[in-house]
This record gives structure tokens, C-alpha cells and sequence, in this order.
């Protein structure tokens, strides 16, 4: 039995499919409508409102905030001043992946962690010694993320500060249709986005003023599935899904470190404290993974042959797949990883995967085979091993003030 | 008498039957002979009221091991088990604490209590899992031989030693723990909330005269993850139609393979010639039956001392199967009810009652209730594991009513005066139980339409089981694997030529798991004997 | 100032360590909290003109081997029998006749049991080689299929029932009982007790005259001569890593020293979770330490008597007056519960009756061990919890001991409380750690370190904590020393 969440009065009213799903034991919508194409192209082309209030928040507070992310995060989080926010990834004793997680420095004694798994008692336990305390601000803070081209030009009017001027990966409190929020310029779609940390009590309110100031803009309610897709495309690992938090994990063999699950880049190995798992992490850096997290590209031209062969028209469906299926050596005889995450990109024109390799495979422009099942037989498709993100437009990053203030500085220089 | 059979099973309980069945299947002549009107010994189900049927002793099923389901087709000879859903830990106050299936409906609940404790529930949950995997290698084998240097022997040992030298380092360091610690010490690493520690430690101490606090009373946290049906771990169940159904349908399958089984034949002793077993004799009538084997369902003290009579044995044997500990410390109060008695803390037949409920709400409660017992009294606010199959299998009462099944610990067999003593004390006992149910379910006693309470002194009389134990002897560190029951005999054979022990009293030990039996009869086929 | 080696500590175990490093050379420093060497060895004047020689009554865990490796100036005698003290005079419990087939039956296992508990522990995890664990092995296999199979059988029993199969006595039974649970958590109903049963009966050789306080100053002065330094009034705060290696210590007031190598004389857990940077601490070996058991269950009295009085009629150098299991049982049920116990049994030593010297002329000192007294209460240590249970106390002494009330003329109480503050030790726990079968031999304190040594590279353990456990032996500091000699460090 799933909880809802504040928001929930109003998007169940929108949401005509009746297709919801449990996210962190709350009900959270797939679909609006019965397919998420519409609401995919809203998140490209105007914008979209995920309600994201499922995400595991955490409130650290206090003089020894920063030790104690920085002991349990693969970032320095020491040297992150008020206003940032990092991605980075927590790691168990053992070196291996436990969630990817964001941590934004909202004063200069707070800190809000996010994560998708719950890691109170991870915290405390790391926490002793440090004068700090945690809050579990999960249930009680709600969040929407608002992502797209038009996202920024939606929030303007009716926020405090002037958007203009908010950089991509900073948090700030400001308010919102008057209420008091943070915003951080963040997201899951690799877009133009930011995400609103709402006081359950306002909830409501924030929502109203969103989808009206929204309206003009062509604003969309949108839902999980579509968020899936802008999110390979973006080449952002989904835990539980391209890879599994170690204390899930049964069997070795399907635990990852940061590096094997592509979450190597926020490792920081420059710092005063050594985060949990350090060791290990050296230590595989100097002997090797056994896994590599690669993007792939896959055959447009062969896949539409596969289906030929069957009279069959090409299956593109612009709905992410989270089936794993095996990935072959170019020759077809040894299986070598999983792709994990498979979609039709309909920006990009490409069939795009995320998926684990053996390490050796994972060179950039390796040439692979990825099954595909046509008719109910088992076939392959050659793919190549490609950069992430697949996705990455300018506006994702552009801020209009720092770009005028670097105008004015050329102009100036003339 | 004129026909010799190749094997008698005494003693028609679930582990005989699965002998005999294996026996027969590989083609031999078995009977079975039990004593009482119905086979199936402690896993029974009788209507001892009109319309109501009581699974009498043993009441849930989890650890039947699956190589018996298959090979006996024991689904197409009837059984049936429904899944228990949720384990619920009623409170005096506040709503009580229920652990589901739902891993998200789970971890709110334990959240009221602990956040902390929510978060680690399932990482335990797996830990457990794997070391059941480690512990399951054990029981579905004849037990190890460590002073053996037979060459497959070694191999058992080294195979052993090298499965434990796979686990992962944390993983060894659990399992060395989980095999020395008490139930309480090993959670206190993990949990820090009181009531949930206390249900998850009461798996610990069924059928033992211990308490949640003693050392060897962790390890058998490790039974409640080793349970699987139809492949599915970590499930418990009970069976459609209670206990009773498993032991007819393994008596199905035996008969259907060629075994005879004759009910209301109780055994006098075994007949002795020549040094060895050659049959037995029927109390009552006298009748002789022979056979080249005569296999026991009997625990090892009646088994030895009572059917075949110390003076057959060297004195070592004896004096070590006299030490061989029983020590009953269960009882059972078995309730017919004029509709469902509601729990205050949780009202409803909903979902909760669907499972198991457990009485303890505290680690205080349950050792006060061991205090109790130790000292030679029933606890008079015992740990009760209780059932409502009715409320899963509307066979077991009439349409609205219902039956309750209620596991006691702790009912000392040696109570103060004596265990003769207990006729006389049965029926505060059964007060004290029901009085511990109406703290939390007030209705209980004006719904009460029938009433069971059984002692241990009653379940030795009744079924067989010497002092009550209901796992035919303790299943302590001291008498399990290459001990049970005694080493140098822990390989279904005895002392005595013709003789074999295939009961609860033998590797692995007791439960409904039907290991014993089978792997007494795969020793026995191996070695040609029979 | 630099060093080979710092020992934080002087407890008896830290100085034999010292002693062993010392004399192969190293240059060792002994730094100590309080203002006397010797931890809960140490004897001390508890009242004026009345000492006492050490928390522990026992000191014949001390192998002659070891008195003769350090060459350690003192006197060894045959442990005194123990009286049993009743209403009809006591009796001696060695001369208990059906003890012989008991006693007899111990000897057997005597030297298997001393060769392993002499020995460094081996590693069973994967990390370990196969050939110390069948070493160990063998040397049990050596004993013989039927007496391993017995020692296999009677290791996961309770005393009560092991002790049933060869006594008949009740109070036999007690004595022989209580030995075996004293710095357990458990009771003589207890599976496993057996074991450290076994373990307490076989560690047993002759006794220092003088006691544990006559060891310390023997240890001192060994460890001197073989010129290492103690240092007193010194609490080391902290242990610094550098690398995650030891680089030495930091004392209040800012005072370092250096060295690569640290030995700690504190218990395990206190080591691991108070001197050693939460921040700077491997995530697991915390992890590790914080499961340590450390559940006190001892408080001490000592008592200045201005003369000598009468325990049913006897008045022995040692005493007990533990009537029956049932007994010890009960008073464990007080720990459990964390209540005090109601009148519990007393462990009763008078050094004065071979040392005189103790006190002024004629008086005595009664050391008295209170056993199954938590550290956990639930009422909280206080001044109300501890008169409390100095009336219970009183209760077990005019029991048997009618006047002695009138005989005290000073007293010094310790609760488990106090005793973790005076001497530092987590719990109050008289041995460092609980001694389970999960935390001896292979896994003491923990799985990963019983060999002395930590994940923290140069951090070696040296107190009771350790393998082969507590009690006043010197063997944890000597295995400690061969452990980091072994190192070539």
C-alpha cells in the first residue's frame, strides 16, 4: 500500500491513464496519457513538472557538516562554498557503489543531501565525533522539478530571485508564487531544469502558480516514463537499474565501484579526509576494473534490416526499455556486459543504450553486438561504444546573466 | 507371519513416512506401523470438535525440503501450502508491530520504532540469506564426519571448509558469530529497537529451554531464513488442511510407491536375534512382523531404551543416550472460537492476523517468561506464536468461526513437583495463556467454544515424544550434525545391526523438514542394506 | 621526542610488552594516566594504613616461562585451596573427594589447551593460510577420535550440566561453577560456559607471591632495567596517523611523541573508539569495535577490619560463599534484568593472612569481588545505586560473617561504573572484552584482528582484550610483543 504525496490531488486528476508506479513507496505517475511521447517532447521543446518529492532528502547541519559528506562522498565536499551543489556517489567500506547522490550547500552550516535509497543510519554512523546533526527531511519536504527549453522563462515572474542569474548546479532559498523555497538549477533530463524544494504546506500553491504561469509556455505534467527517456539520453546511470547499490547486491559479481558504473568522474581524490571506501578505490585504480559503464550506439540502418527480413516495419519505440538484455563481442560468440538501459532517442535520431561491459570492451568506438528479440527470436545488432552524454545542449549550462557579464567584459576590452 | 519385509518403519510421524516412501519407491518391501489411529505423529490434524480441525502440535510448514516436495509428487498427492503474509507484533499500546512482505509497507512500520533499524532490516534480511544458502548445504546431507579419514569424508570436510572459506570476509565473521552468540547479542549488532528485536529473536528459543539472552540461541535466527516454498525464500506457510494434510500426503505417495501402513499397531519392542534387529512385536496382540531392517521414528531415548532395551547397547552408548538432553519446554492451547477474537491494538481481520502473530513485545517479557520456566514454573506471561488458519483455509471451521493455534513457550516438562504433576497444573497453564491473549485480544474468552491446552507432560502421552521435546531432543550446539544423537552415530545407523534411526532425532534434526527420513533411507539404499 | 615503540598503558599486560621490546632492543616509552603503573594489577592503599594487591585476585595465569624470559624478581607458590564457605564450618574444595575423576578428566586436555591458548591465533578467513588452522587442527585430532568428539561435545554446554555429569555436591558445584563465569555474560545455565570453564581450569600454574601488585613491581622494574621508560600522569588523547599508518601519540596539553609503532594496553574498543580519530578510522575496524561486548559485571569491595572475623567458622586466605548454582543463576537473572543482585555470592580474598604487612598488626584487608553487579543498571549509577548495593553486599557478608560490621573500619566501594572510570576500561569490564566463544581464541577481540595487530598499520593491541584473554597471565602483552617483533619492525 503506497503513500501519496502532496501533489498527488492534483495529478491524479491529470493523469486520465491511470498508469502510476511505486517510487520509494509512494505512487508516482508513468503516464499521463497512455503513451509518454507527448510528455517527452514537452521536457525537449517547452517544458515539464515531475513531481520528484519521493527522493530521500537529508538536512546536515552544523560546524562538521562538510567532514561528514566529505567522509561518506566520493566529492570534497570541504571545498564547496554556500550556493553549490555536487553529484557525487556514496560508496561502501568495500570500495563498491551504494547510491549516486546530489549534495547542495544551502547555508554555510546546511547541507541537502538527496539520494534515491534511505542512509540515516549510514550518517549516524559516520557521523560520530563530528558536532553535526541530520535530518531526515524525506517525508517532510516536497520537491518538482521543472525541465525544458522554457523552464527558466516560466519561473521568472513568479520567483524572488531574478532566474537570469541562477548557474547551473547552484541552490539558493528564494521565493515562489510567495512561498518560501530553495531552488537548485538540477535535474535528471540533462536539460534546462531546476528543481524546487517545497514546504508540503505550499505545496499546492507552488504547483497552481507553476502550471498557470506554465500555460503559454505549453507547460506539461509529465510522468516517469518520459523522464526515463530524456535521462538516457542524457547518459545519467539509474541505480537499481545500470547498476545495483552494493547492500542489494547477493551475489560479488554485481556490485560496482564508482569507476564500473561510470560515476569515476566524481571521485576526488584531493582532500584532508578519506572518504569510506577510498582504499579500495585506489587500489582498483592501480590494478583495474573488471566492469566499464559505456554508452552505445546502435545500428539504425542494421535494425531496420533486422525487421525487413521479418516483413516487419522497424520498432522504434520512443518509450525507454529497462529490460537487460546480454551485449556480445563484435564476433557474436562471447557475451561481454548487459545494456541496461535501451531507447529511441527522438532528438538525437539514434538508438541509444547505457549497459556494463568487462573492462577491456569498454574502449571508446569499440565495436559490440547487442541482443534484440524480433518475433520471438534472439538476435543481435551491432552497436559501437560511444561518448555520454549523447545528449548535451548549450542551454543545459547557459546562464543569461554570466553570459552578458562576459559581453560587457569583451565590449569593455575593445 | 509368514512374509519378511525389507524394511518396518516405527512410528508413522512425517519423517518415518518420508523413509518409507523413498523405500518403497526404490522398490521395497516397507511397512509402516503406528500406534495411534492416524499416521503423522506431531503433524497431525484431528476435529476435535464438530466442524473444527485443529493442527494439533506442529503448525506451519516452510522447511519441507523441496527434493522431498518433487521427488515424492507430493503436490499431486494433496499438498497444498498457503503462504503466511505478514508476521504481527501486537502492542498494549500503540498499533503493534507487522512485518509484510511489502519491503515499503516493512520499513514504515519498523520506521515508528527506529528509523535506523528500518533502513538495515532488508541489508539483514540478505545477510541472513546467504548464510541460510551456507547453512542449507548442511542439512540436506548426511552429517559431516570430522574424526573420519575415508577419503569421501575428507572431501565432505574440505568441501565444508572451502564453502566457508568462500564467503566473503563479513560474511564469515556473521556466521562465526551467529553459530556461538545469543539471539539478542547477534540483533543488538544491527538493530537497536526494542520491539523489533524481540519477535526476531523468539525464532531462537522454539523448543528449547533457553532464553533470547543465551549463547547458541542466535543461530537458529537462521531457520526463519532458511524456510522456501516453491522456491521462494524465506516464506512460511501453512498447509490446507493443517499439518496433518503434509503427513497424508507423503502417506499417499508411500502407498502409492507399494508401502503398507497399518494405523492403531503400536510396537512393543523390537525383537532381537542373534545381535541384530530382525522385527518387531505388536503391543497388545503380540503379533510378530519380520524384516531384514527395522528403521525408528522414534526418538533416540524410546528408540533405544524403550523398544529395544539398554542391555542390547555397551554401557558408553547408553550413558550417552541417557545424557542426550531433552527437556520439553512447549506447550500448544488449541482454541475453537465463535468468531474472531479482534486485537485492540490493530482491529480487523484484515490482512495482519493473515500471517503469523507473535506475543513479544519485549526482550524483558520473553526472558522473564524463560526466568519463569527456568526455575521450574510455566511462564505466566509466556512467548505465544499463534495461527488463525481458518482465517487462510475455510476448511478448517465453519463458515464465521474460527480456529486458533497457539505455539506456548514456555511449559517446562520438569516442572516444580515433577512432570506427573502437570494434569494438575494444565489447566492454570491453559489460563495463563488465555489470559496473556485476552491482554490483547479482550473478547477472546466469551468466543471460546472449545478448548485444547496441551502440556508437555500431555504431548509425551500423546504423541510419543520423550519429556515433550518436540524436536525429539535439543537442538543444541552439543547435539546437532556428527552429535545428533550421539557421536559415532550420527549416520542413521546404530549400534545395533538392523537398526537404523530415521526420526528428528537424527541429522538434521527436528521441524517438518523430512530430512532425516529421506536421507536415512538414501544411506540405507547406498549401502545396500536394504 | 622519538621512540620504536609507544605503549599507552601500564596495566601488566602493557608492561610485558614493554619488557619484551625493551630487551631485543627497541626503544620503548610507557605512557600512563594515572599517577601508578599497573592497571587493575596495581595494589593500592585504599584506606590508611590498609592496601590491597589488585583488583584481580588471581595471578597464577602467569606461565614460568614468561617470570623467567623477563627475569622478574618474584616468589611463586601453590595457589591456596579455596574454602567453601557455609553454616556448617566450609570445607577445602580441593579435598572434595569426588573431585579426582573431575580434575583427572581436565588434565587430559591440559596441554592441548595451554598449547593453544600459548600460541598466536590463526587466521580461518580466506585471507589466512590453510597451515596454522591445521596445525590447530592436528594437535586436536591428536588428542584422539573419542576425547575430540568429548571435547567437541562438552564445549557448547552449560557448567550446570557439564558439571552434573561428574559432581554431585551442590556446593562443588557452585565453586567449581563460578570460576568459569567470572568476565562472561553468562550464567551457569548458559551454553558455552563449559568452555571458558575449560579455559579458566587449564591457564592455571602457581601463584605470585604477593599477588598481581607483586607482579607489577617486578614488571616495573624488568622494564626498566631493560631500558624502557614509564612515564605517569601522562592520558594520551589520541593516536596519530599519518598515511593511515602510526606516526605516534598526542597527550593533553598538546605533548607528542613519535613512533611507528603503538602497542595499546587499553582495551580494544576503548583503543579503537577513543583514541583514534573517528574521521581517520577505517570504516569496518570501527564498525568492528563498536560490537565489541564490554558488559561489566563486577564491582569490588575492599575492607579494613581491625581483626579477624569468622566465615561460618573459618577464616581462609580465599573464600567463597556461593552455596549453589541456583545461586549464581539467580544473581546473573540481576544483570539481565539490570537490577542489582539481591545477595549476591562473594569472591573473597585475605592477602593479609600470608602478607601481614597489608595492614597494621592484626587487622586484615578483605578483598572481596562482587560478581553479577551490571554496569548497566537501570537506575543509573549514583550515590543512591551504590549504597544500595553495599547493603546488599552487607546482606551476603552477615550471612555467614555475623560481626564483621562491627570489625570494618574502612571501606572502599567500586562499582562496574567506578571501575571504568578509574582504570579506563570500557564497561568496566575486568577483562577487557567478554570472554564468548565469539570473542576468544580466532576472534579475539574481533575475527580480523586477533592477531594483534589492527588495519591500521603499527597499531598492535596488547591488553586482556586480546588473545588468549583476561585475567592476570601477561600472555596477551607477550603474544602482542612477539606479533610486532615478528613484524620486523
Amino acid at each position: 500500500m503506497a503513500r501519496t504525496t502532496p501533489f498527488h490531488s492534483r495529478v491524479s486528476a491529470l493523469c486520465t491513464s491511470y498508469l502510476y508506479k511505486d517510487w520509494n513507496g509512494f505512487v508516482a505517475v508513468c503516464n499521463f496519457d497512455a503513451y509518454s511521447e507527448r510528455e517527452y517532447y514537452a521536457i525537449r521543446q517547452s517544458a515539464g513538472l515531475l513531481d520528484v518529492s519521493p527522493l530521500r532528502k537529508y538536512e546536515i547541519r552544523g560546524p562538521d557538516g562538510a567532514k561528514l559528506l566529505s567522509r561518506v562522498m566520493t566529492r570534497n565536499i570541504e571545498k564547496y562554498g554556500v550556493g553549490r551543489v555536487t553529484y557525487c556517489a556514496l560508496v561502501d567500506p568495500f570500495g563498491k557503489c551504494l547510491d549516486d547522490c546530489t549534495v547542495g550547500r544551502i547555508g554555510k552550516q546546511h547541507w541537502r543531501m538527496t539520494s534515491s535509497e534511505p542512509w540515516v543510519r549510514w550518517l549516524h554512523r559516520y557521523a560520530r565525533g563530528l558536532d553535526v546533526t541530520i535530518e531526515d527531511s524525506s517525508d517532510t519536504l516536497c520537491a518538482l522539478a521543472i525541465q525544458g527549453p522554457a523552464a527558466r522563462k516560466i519561473l521568472k515572474p513568479i520567483t524572488d530571485f531574478d532566474m537570469d542569474r541562477m548557474r547551473f548546479f547552484r541552490i539558493r532559498p528564494t521565493r515562489v508564487a510567495g512561498c518560501d523555497v530553495e531552488i537548485s538549477r538540477t535535474g535528471y533530463t540533462g536539460d534546462l531544469g531546476y528543481e524546487i524544494w517545497i514546504k508540503p504546506e505550499d505545496a499546492l500553491t507552488v504547483y497552481d502558480a507553476l502550471l498557470e504561469e506554465g500555460r503559454p509556455h505549453q507547460l506539461q505534467p509529465i510522468g516517469l516514463d518520459a523522464l526515463d527517456v530524456t535521462r538516457i539520453e542524457a547518459g545519467f546511470v539509474l541505480q537499481g537499474i545500470d547498476y545495483f547499490s552494493a547492500k542489494d547486491c547477493i551475489i560479488e559479481i554485481r556490485k560496482s565501484t564508482p569507476d564500473e558504473c561510470g560515476l569515476g568522474f566524481t571521485i576526488d581524490l584531493e582532500r584532508d579526509i578519506r572518504f569510506v571506501g577510498q582504499e579500495h578505490v585506489e587500489r582498483e585504480r592501480d590494478e583495474g576494473s573488471t566492469w566499464a559503464l559505456v554508452g552505445l550506439d546502435i545500428d539504425w540502418p542494421a535494425l531496420e534490416s533486422l525487421y525487413n527480413e521479418y516483413d516487419l516495419p522497424p520498432h522504434l519505440a520512443p518509450e525507454a526499455c529497462r529490460l537487460a538484455v546480454p551485449i556480445f563481442s563484435a564476433d557474436g560468440r562471447k557475451q561481454v556486459g548487459q545494456a541496461t538501459s535501451t531507447t529511441w532517442s527522438p532528438t538525437l535520431k539514434k538508438y541509444i543504450a547505457i549497459g556494463q561491459v568487462f573492462a577491456p570492451y569498454g574502449q571508446m568506438g569499440t565495436a559490440l553486438r547487442v541482443e534484440h528479440t524480433v518475433e520471438f527470436e534472439r538476435r543481435h545488432l551491432p552497436c559501437t561504444v560511444v561518448e555520454k552524454p549523447f545528449f548535451d545542449p548549450e542551454r543545459k549550462r547557459f546562464t543569461p546573466a554570466a553570459a552578458a557579464k562576459k559581453n560587457r567584459a569583451k565590449d569593455a576590452a575593445k | 507371519m509368514s512374509e519378511i519385509y525389507d524394511a518396518v518403519i516405527v512410528g508413522g510421524g512425517h519423517n518415518g513416512l518420508v523413509c518409507a516412501a523413498y523405500l518403497a519407491r526404490a522398490g521395497r518391501k516397507v511397512l509402516v506401523l503406528e500406534r495411534r489411529y492416524l499416521v503423522g505423529g506431531a503433524a497431525v490434524t484431528e476435529e476435535l470438535h464438530p466442524g473444527f480441525k485443529f493442527t494439533v502440535c506442529s503448525y506451519v510448514v516452510s522447511l519441507l525440503r523441496p527434493w522431498i516436495v518433487r521427488d515424492l509428487e507430493l503436490a499431486r498427492h494433496g499438498l497444498q501450502i498457503i503462504p503466511l503474509e505478514c508476521s504481527f507484533t501486537p502492542h498494549l499500546d500503540g498499533p503493534g508491530l507487522c512485518r509484510w512482505a511489502d519491503p515499503h509497507k516493512t520499513r514504515r512500520e519498523i520506521a515508528n520504532f527506529s528509523v535506523k533499524d528500518s533502513e538495515i532490516y532488508p541489508e539483514f534480511g540478505r545477510a541472513m540469506g546467504r548464510l541460510a544458502r551456507f547453512a542449507k548445504s548442511f542439512i540436506d546431507e548426511p552429517a559431516p564426519d570430522p574424526t573420519s579419514f575415508r577419503p569421501r569424508d575428507l572431501i565432505q570436510m574440505m568441501g565444508l571448509g572451502q564453502k566457508f572459506r568462500s564467503l566473503p570476509d563479513d560474511m564469515a565473521a556473521i556466521q562465526l558469530k551467529l553459530s556461538t552468540m545469543s539471539g539478542v547479542d547477534f540483533l543488538d549488532e544491527w538493530f537497536e529497537s526494542d520491539q523489533l528485536k524481540a519477535p526476531m529473536s523468539c525464532s531462537g528459543i522454539i523448543g528449547t529451554m533457553l532464553g533470547v539472552r543465551s549463547p547458541g540461541t542466535a543461530y537458529v535466527l537462521l531457520h526463519h531464513y532458511m524456510g522456501e516454498i516453491d522456491g521462494n525464500s524465506r516464506a512460511w506457510g501453512i498447509a490446507k488442511g493443517g499439518n496433518g494434510a503434509v503427513s497424508e500426503a507423503i502417506a499417499s505417495s508411500a502407498k502409492a510407491f507399494g508401502a503398507e501402513i497399518r494405523c492403531n499397531a503400536g510396537v512393543e519392542r523390537v525383537l532381537v536375534k542373534g545381535g541384530r534387529a530382525v522385527g518387531v512385536v505388536l503391543a497388545g496382540s503380540g503379533e510378530e512382523i519380520a524384516a531384514r531392517n527395522v528403521v525408528s521414528g522414534c526418538d533416540p531415548r524410546l528408540t533405544f531404551l524403550g523398544l529395544v532395551g539398554r542391555d542390547h547397547f555397551d554401557d558408553e552408548f547408553v550413558q550417552q543416550i541417557e545424557r542426550y538432553k531433552y527437556r520439553g519446554s512447549s506447550g500448544k492451547v488449541n482454541l475453537a472460537l465463535d468468531g474472531f477474537p479482534e486485537f485492540t491494538c490493530r482491529p480487523g481481520d484484515g490482512a495482519h492476523v493473515r500471517g503469523d502473530v507473535a506475543i513479544a513485545p519485549s526482550i524483558d517479557y520473553l526472558e522473564r517468561a524463560y526466568t519463569d520456566a527456568k526455575y521450574g514454573n510455566f511462564s505466566k506471561r509466556p512467548y505465544l506464536n499463534i495461527v488463525f488458519p481458518s482465517l487462510l483455509d475455510p476448511t478448517m471451521a465453519p463458515p464465521g468461526k474460527h480456529v486458533l493455534s497457539a505455539f506456548v513457550q514456555y511449559a517446562p516438562y520438569h516442572i516444580d513437583g515433577g512432570p506427573e504433576t502437570w494434569p494438575d497444573k494444565r489447566e492454570a497453564f491453559g489460563d495463563a495463556v488465555i489470559d496473556t491473549i485476552a491482554e490483547y485480544c479482550p473478547s477472546i474468552r466469551e468466543k471460546i467454544l472449545y478448548k485444547q491446552v496441551l502440556s508437555p507432560w500431555d504431548i509425551e502421552k500423546e504423541f510419543g515424544l520423550t519429556e515433550g521435546n518436540i524436536f525429539h531432543g535439543e537442538l543444541s550446539l552439543d547435539q546437532l550434525l556428527f552429535q545428533r544423537p550421539t557421536a559415532g552415530w550420527a549416520r542413521y545407523k546404530t549400534p545395533l545391526k538392523g537398526l537404523w534411526l530415521a526420526s528428528s532425532g537424527a541429522h538434521p534434526g527436528g521441524g517438518v523438514m523430512g530430512a532425516p527420513g529421506g536421507l536415512a533411507a538414501k544411506v540405507m539404499l547406498e549401502q545396500g542394506v536394504v | 621526542m622519538s621512540y620504536d615503540a609507544i605503549i599507552v598503558g601500564a596495566g601488566h599486560n602493557g608492561l610485558v610488552t614493554a619488557a619484551r621490546l625493551a630487551k631485543a632492543g627497541r626503544k620503548v616509552i610507557v605512557l600512563e594516566r594515572r599517577s601508578i603503573p599497573g592497571g587493575i594489577a596495581a595494589g593500592e592503599e585504599f584506606h590508611p594504613g590498609y592496601r590491597h594487591t589488585g583488583l584481580l585476585h588471581d595471578s597464577a595465569g602467569v606461565r614460568p616461562s614468561l617470570i623467567k624470559a623477563l627475569g622478574l624478581e618474584v616468589q611463586t607458590r601453590p595457589v591456596p585451596l579455596l574454602h567453601a564457605v557455609n553454616t556448617e564450618g566450609g570445607f577445602e574444595l580441593g579435598k572434595a573427594e569426588e573431585l579426582s575423576p573431575y580434575t583427572a578428566r581436565l588434565a587430559k586436555i591440559r596441554s592441548f589447551a595451554q598449547g593453544l591458548l600459548a600460541a598466536p591465533a590463526p587466521r580461518i578467513d580466506s585471507g589466512g593460510s590453510v597451515w596454522p588452522v591445521a596445525k590447530a587442527s592436528m594437535s586436536l585430532r591428536r588428542l584422539g577420535d573419542k576425547e575430540m568428539m568429548e571435547l567437541l561435545r562438552i564445549g557448547p554446554l552449560c557448567v550446570d550440566d557439564f558439571l552434573d555429569e561428574w559432581l554431585k555436591h551442590p556446593q562443588t558445584k557452585a565453586l567449581l561453577a563460578a570460576p568459569a563465569l567470572v568476565g562472561t555474560w553468562m550464567g551457569p545455565r548458559s551454553p558455552t560456559s563449559t568452555a571458558t570453564l575449560l579455559l579458566e581450569a587449564l591457564m592455571r600454574f602457581e601463584e605470585i607471591v604477593g599477588g598481581p601488585a607483586a607482579l607489577v613491581n617486578a614488571l616495573v622494574k624488568s622494564v626498566q632495567q631493560a631500558g624502557a621508560e614509564i612515564r605517569t600522569d601522562v592520558t594520551v588523547e589520541r593516536i596519530r596517523l599519518e598515511n593511515g599508518k602510526v606516526a605516534g601519540v598526542v597527550a593533553t596539553g598538546g605533548d607528542t611523541f613519535d613512533a611507528p609503532i603503538v602497542a595499546a594496553s587499553c582495551d580494544p574498543k576503548t583503543t579503537v573508539l577513543g583514541l583514534i580519530s573517528p574521521v581517520e578510522c577505517p570504516p569496518m575496524m570501527e564498525e568492528d569495535a563498536r560490537c565489541i561486548r564490554t558488559r561489566g559485571a563486577m564491582a569490588k569491595v575492599h575492607l579494613a577490619l581491625n581483626g579477624a572475623p569468622s566465615f561460618g567458622g573459618a577464616f581462609k586466605e580465599r573464600m567463597h560463599t556461593a552455596q549453589t548454582t541456583t545461586e549464581l543463576e539467580k544473581a546473573f537473572d540481576a544483570v539481565k534484568f539490570r537490577v542489582l543482585p539481591d545477595s549476591p555470592p562473594l569472591d573473597i580474598r585475605v592477602p593479609t593472612l600470608s602478607q601481614p604487612e597489608l595492614a597494621p598488626s592484626g587487622h586484615h584487608v578483605l578483598s572481596i569481588a562482587v560478581h553479577s553487579v551490571p554496569f548497566h543498571l537501570d537506575a543509573g549509577w549514583n550515590a543512591d545505586s551504590r549504597a544500595e548495593l553495599w547493603t546488599r553486599i552487607e546482606a551476603s557478608l552477615t550471612r555467614f560473617a555475623p560481626d564483621i560490621l562491627t570489625q570494618i573500619v574502612g571501606k572502599e566501594i567500586l562499582t562496574p561504573a567506578d571501575i571504568a572510570e578509574r582504570y579506563g576500561l570500557s564497561g568496566g569490564h575486568i577483562y577487557g572484552g567478554e570472554h564468548a566463544l565469539d570473542q576468544l581464541y580466532v576472534s579475539r577481540p574481533t575475527l580480523s584482528w586477533a592477531r594483534h595487530s589492527t588495519p591500521i598499520g603499527g597499531l598492535y593491541l596488547c591488553s586482556s582484550g586480546t588473545h588468549p584473554g583476561g585475567g592476570i597471565t601477561g600472555a596477551p602483552g607477550s603474544l602482542a610483543a612477539e606479533a610486532i617483533l615478528g613484524a620486523g619492525a
